[in-house]
């Protein structure tokens, strides 16, 4: 396992894992290790928040324990869950055995002594199935817990999220209070569908990750798509700059242009042509209507190509 | 360190960012960590710890600048001394005052042999005591700020001193060390640069003091604004407090709904969960019961008077989507236009703007409220039946125009609910041209609404779960 103990090696760590890390963002991870907080980012969507904390799990050598979270998430599903059925045939068990135990025994008394003595396990951890946010905290080594589009899940889910995020602690009503054996690093993304609540902002340091700016992207589809000709790779994140300051209902993500990149290099193009724009435009928008718009305002694009 | 986070703090709640006490803590605890070489990983740090919401991010960076600007008097070892050599000169002139017979003003040496940290002190708490940052907006007291503040440190007299006490050590000639010229050199350049600090400190004031006053005005309590009266800059302005009501209205009518949720035993889901079990059935199932939600069609006048309040309707039936199961929305004036599509083509503000500015009419002024009403019974009756809510936005008005009685009549008879709600106050309902006591028999309630806090009791009272 690394250490990592400067925003410059988290960069370098990352940048080994093709993965560009802005400054800021170095920063904010760096800090969220030093002072044991955990990292809400926001952004668009196709941004990188996902990876940012997969490939932070990958430079830590970490395992990375992910809650994928939708509206009706509930405790069972994203802390633990007793196992009704292992817990049911356990008492039956017991009801054989107990019967064993005190058939010697004349007195009621003595008979609850003796069962009393005997440990009590139906609730205990053997019949306890745990789910993401326990195992994160129950496991021996330390993870990085990703909670994905953290604004999809429900008000009700973020109130125990809050527990686990300010204590490292899980609350099982049947067991007492459970709290982290190591300190797993705990990464939240949202894509801000739903603001959420000042109490779990408060907990958080916050990340903002946009669209990266044109040299920025450049040196992402160096990195990526390292087959993509220099020029076209130019005039290609012209075009997806341009794109981004239109009103479009989704504006092209990292994501798509890598996507785009990929097939740049597959069609072996060597100059973005208007032709060529026209047949692959689709990969990067869509939405129809933002394709409509796209083609209509195809010579600002080809203007912002040519600078390039 | 911390007076300053502590103060950045407290500039950052005057503008509205929520900063507590816990997230002080962290920034501090982080700042700790770092060696802050670069003014940026200072300033990505500050914005990790302290702003959580993206749309503080801006308001952020000009707090930011304004706070921690360099023209702050910690500025003033930044002193561009050329070719000199500062640590020399200062010993020079440290020798030179301590020789002379001329007493100088302890602040004119603070500035001379380099002490700057007492020298940002006596000037931040001559601020204090003049009240600069106090100070209500009054961008030409500037100049009269900066003069007092010249008077009360006695620059001109500090300079007078130290080229009095500089031509002695030159007159006497008693091994003055150094070059005069050099010397001369330095304390002009050092004099200039207090200028520059301290104008640019009361120039940096006024900033603040502007951004207090900024704020003051979104401050006031916008639920209690009559809408009447409300410019288009300060709708602008106020959509994010907008926002945040209607996400508090939603948030209150969807837990209603959510308590409302659970529905009768259901024996055969109970069964198959519990099949594993064999016999005993620890896992109960019951059915969700749908809730039921309201559909709504409204219909808001775009005309002059009461186009602001049509806006906030709207604004707040779509923030609403998760409640209410279907908006259907018209426009009228002089004629009537459903624009429901807008709001599926466009961001919500910018449909309700475009609807409001009265998109898709083809008599866009003399509200008829009549005529209107009869188009609507005419081609959009089917639209509404017995879930629907029909919410009527309108001063009932009608320029002495047919009322069309019949047409609300045959509407009201369909709905589930009529809903009138008229800007004005009940008193005026009567007078002039308002056939308001016409209509609003046939109506399930009407309710009058000239301000937000009335709109969302409203819409609280007729749209919440199953009332």
């Amino acid at each position: 396992m690394f250490h990592l103990n400067k925003p410059d090696d988290l960069k370098k760590a990352f940048y080994a894992e093709k993965y560009l890390l802005a400054d800021n963002a170095a920063l904010v991870l760096f800090l969220a290790g030093e002072i044991n907080k955990p990292v809400l980012v926001e952004g668009p969507a196709g941004a990188g928040k996902t990876d940012l904390a997969r490939v932070l799990a990958r430079t830590l050598g970490r395992r990375l324990i992910r809650l994928q979270c939708y509206e009706g998430l509930d405790e069972g599903k994203a802390l633990y869950e007793w196992q009704y059925g292992k817990q049911l045939l356990y008492s039956q068990i017991l009801k054989d055995k107990i019967a064993a135990t005190i058939s010697d025994e004349s007195d009621l008394a003595e008979a609850m002594e003796r069962v009393f003595a005997f440990e009590d396990v139906f609730f205990s951890e053997r019949f306890l199935q745990p789910r993401p946010l326990l195992e994160a905290i129950t496991s021996t080594e330390p993870a990085v817990l990703l909670v994905d589009e953290v604004d999809k899940s429900d008000p009700e889910f973020e109130a125990f999220l809050l527990e686990v995020l300010s204590d490292f602690t899980v609350s099982i009503p049947e067991l007492g209070t459970v709290s982290a054996k190591t300190m797993p690093r705990v990464v939240l993304t949202s894509n801000s569908s739903r603001e959420m609540s000042d109490a779990l902002k408060r907990r958080c340091l916050h990340l903002y990750l946009d669209f990266p700016d044109r040299e920025t992207e450049m040196e992402i589809i160096r990195l990526k798509v390292p087959d993509l000709g220099e020029t076209v790779a130019h005039q290609a994140t012209a075009v997806v700059d341009a794109l981004r300051h239109m009103s479009l209902k989704k504006s092209p993500s990292i994501s798509e242009t890598l996507d785009w990149a990929a097939a740049l290099v597959s069609l072996c193009v060597e100059h973005l042509s208007d032709d060529v724009l026209d047949r692959t435009l689709s990969v990067l928008l869509k939405y129809e209507r933002d394709l409509a718009q796209a083609r209509e305002k195809r010579s600002e694009l080809t203007r912002a190509m040519g600078k390039a | 360190m911390h007076a300053s986070l502590i103060g950045f703090a407290g500039h950052l709640r005057d503008n509205g960012i929520k900063v507590s006490q816990a997230e002080l803590t962290d920034a501090s605890r982080a700042l700790s960590r770092l060696s802050l070489e670069k003014r940026s990983i200072f300033k990505d740090t500050l914005r990790a710890t302290l702003i959580k919401r993206v749309r503080d991010i801006p308001l952020f960076d000009d707090l930011f600048a304004l706070h921690f600007s360099s023209g702050s008097v910690s500025g003033l070892a930044e002193t561009d001394h050329g070719q000199m050599n500062p640590e020399a000169l200062r010993s020079t002139i440290g020798e030179i005052l301590s020789r002379s017979d001329v007493t100088v003003s302890p602040v004119a040496e603070m500035l001379l042999t380099g002490r700057y940290g007492a020298l940002v002190r006596v000037v931040t708490d001559l601020i204090q005591t003049m009240g600069i940052d106090r100070m209500e907006t009054a961008p030409l007291r500037g100049r009269f700020f900066l003069n007092r503040m010249r008077r009360d440190l006695n620059m001109d007299g500090m300079r007078q001193e130290i080229g009095a006490a500089l031509a002695e050590a030159r007159g006497s000639g008693a091994g003055a060390p150094g070059e005069p010229a050099a010397v001369s050199e330095y304390v002009d350049r050092s004099f200039a640069r207090m200028e520059d600090v301290l104008s640019s400190l009361v120039q940096r004031e006024i900033d603040k003091s502007r951004y207090r006053a900024l704020r003051r005005i979104d401050d006031r309590d916008i639920t209690e604004r009559d809408l009447f009266q409300l410019t288009d800059s300060e709708i602008r302005a106020m959509r994010p407090a907008v926002d945040r009501l209607a996400r508090k209205l939603k948030d209150r009518l969807s837990v209603r709904l959510r308590h409302a949720d659970l529905g009768r035993f259901d024996l055969k889901t109970t069964f198959r969960k519990n099949i594993g079990y064999g016999g005993p059935l620890p896992e109960l199932r019951f059915r969700k019961k749908k809730p039921a939600r309201p559909q709504v069609v409204a219909l808001c006048d775009v005309s002059r008077s009461v186009r602001n309040f049509s806006r906030f309707m709207l604004l707040f039936l779509y923030t609403l989507k998760e409640v209410i199961s279907k908006v259907r929305s018209f426009i009228f004036v002089g004629d009537l236009s459903e624009v429901t599509s807008l709001f599926q083509q466009y961001d919500v503000h910018e449909a309700v703007s475009l609807a409001a500015a009265g998109c898709g009419l083809r008599y866009p002024v003399g509200t008829d409220y009549g005529a209107s009403l009869a188009q609507f019974a005419e081609e959009h009756l089917p639209a509404v039946n017995s879930k629907t809510t029909v919410i009527v936005l309108g001063d009932a008005r009608t320029n002495r125009l047919p009322p069309r009685i019949e047409a609300m009549e045959a509407i009201a008879e369909r709905a589930r609910k009529v809903i009138w709600l008229n800007p004005e106050s009940t008193a005026t309902w009567a007078l002039g041209d308002s056939v308001m006591h016409l209509y609003r028999p046939l109506c399930t309630d009407v309710a009058e609404c000239g301000n937000l806090a009335q709109l969302t009791r409203v819409i609280e009272d007729h749209l919440g779960g199953r009332a």
